[in-house]
């Protein structure tokens, strides 16, 4: 190889190295800001207006007591604002919650029978009658009879490793995002852990600025 | 510096845009789950291993060889082993179609997608049409031709 060559080629390669280098930075950073792709949720996990300025992608755990605030308030702010806002409901059952994925199967199975956030608002404000439990609790099978919910679907829903498999993949979502708590949200693709900084997020969308009252 | 004329151009938009849409592709894959994409490869028909393979190779193939796309550094061989990558998916979706396999696919931009088999034939073959153009007439403004063009000054020191 001519001498000429071999420079060509050295500064080719380190050219590519600097390509190499941006790129790692590039990931590094993106990594740091919680970014990346979100599976869509079964329609019966959305609520709010079907094109909203402001989407909302909450990671929770059902056997959180934050979670149970932030759920209480996000319900509120879609009462006042249910015309602006979409809420996406993502299961991120934390490992050391003992029923709390169970209890996700559960919601996810009352959601195909049209029953999801009544079944969920349910179990967030009465943790304390299921978290604790040593036995699957039995609230589960009560409450889906109490909203009504048919058995045998029930049941086969429950069976199905699909929908086992589709919560196993939301929570490697959830990790491959760097989340470490819930509740944390993404508002519009932007990361906000926690009921206060989820508000902060909202207040930093501008929008309820132009709303009348705002939020508080 | 050779004059840009209309096909020129042409070859320097669609590499920019085809080495662009490689690289973002890349990082969607390298901030999504292992387990998701395990899912999608092992969907198209592809074994555990090769699945598990893919999801470490392919985002750092995507993202390195757009972004050398992009400015034009070992052009010809990044659009030939894009080409032959695209080629080998192509093949990999033709056979899940006629399975009639649902495909998800991680895209561009947005939200995932879990019927996307029609969608991502169509966008492969239209990648790799794009991509020979990108590489027999995308070959001004290229780091290649860049640094080809200083060699002479730096022999002389």
């Amino acid at each position: 190889m001519k001498k000429e060559e071999k420079i060509y080629n050295a500064r080719r390669i380190f050219a590519a190295f600097l390509l190499i280098l941006f790129s790692t930075l590039t990931l590094v950073f993106l990594k740091a800001l919680h970014k990346g792709v979100i599976m869509p949720v079964p329609s019966y996990r959305s609520a709010g207006a079907a094109k909203a300025a402001i989407e909302i992608y909450e990671y929770t755990d059902l056997s959180c007591p934050a979670c149970t605030m932030s759920n209480e308030l996000l319900h509120n702010v879609l009462r006042v604002y249910g015309n602006v806002i979409r809420l996406h409901f993502k299961h991120f059952p934390l490992e050391y919650h003992k029923w709390s994925k169970k209890a996700a199967l559960y919601a996810d199975c009352a959601g195909e029978q049209g029953k999801f956030f009544d079944y969920a608002n349910f179990l967030f404000r009465n943790q304390d009658k299921w978290v604790g439990e040593e036995q699957e609790p039995k609230i589960f099978t009560a409450l889906a009879e109490n909203l009504g919910l048919d058995k045998d679907k029930l049941n086969i829903c429950l069976n199905n490793l699909a929908n086992t498999k589709r919560i196993n993949l939301e929570i490697a979502e959830g990790n491959a995002k760097g989340l470490e708590a819930t509740p944390t949200f993404f508002v519009n693709g932007k990361y906000a852990r926690g009921p206060h900084s989820l508000i902060e997020q909202l207040k930093a969308s501008g929008y309820f600025a132009k709303q009348t009252g705002g939020l508080k | 510096m050779s004059k840009i004329n209309a096909i020129s151009l042409y070859g320097i938009i669609t590499r920019a845009l085809i080495g662009s849409s490689f690289f973002v592709s890349g990082i969607n894959k390298a901030l999504a789950s292992r387990e998701i994409l395990i899912e999608i490869y092992t969907g198209l028909g592809l074994t555990n291993f090769l699945s598990s393979a893919m999801v470490y190779i392919l985002p750092v193939v995507e993202i390195n060889l757009g972004l050398f796309l992009v400015f034009g550094l070992f052009n010809k061989q990044c659009s030939l082993v894009l080409t032959s990558g695209l080629a080998i998916y192509e093949i990999l979706l033709l056979q899940a179609w006629l399975r009639n396999v649902a495909i998800a696919a991680v895209p561009l931009f947005g939200i995932f997608m879990n019927e996307a088999l029609s969608r991502e034939i169509f966008e492969n073959v239209l990648l790799i049409l794009l991509l020979y153009p990108a590489a027999l007439y995308g070959l001004d403004f290229t780091l290649d031709k860049i640094l080809l063009s200083r060699k002479g000054k730096a022999i002389c020191k």
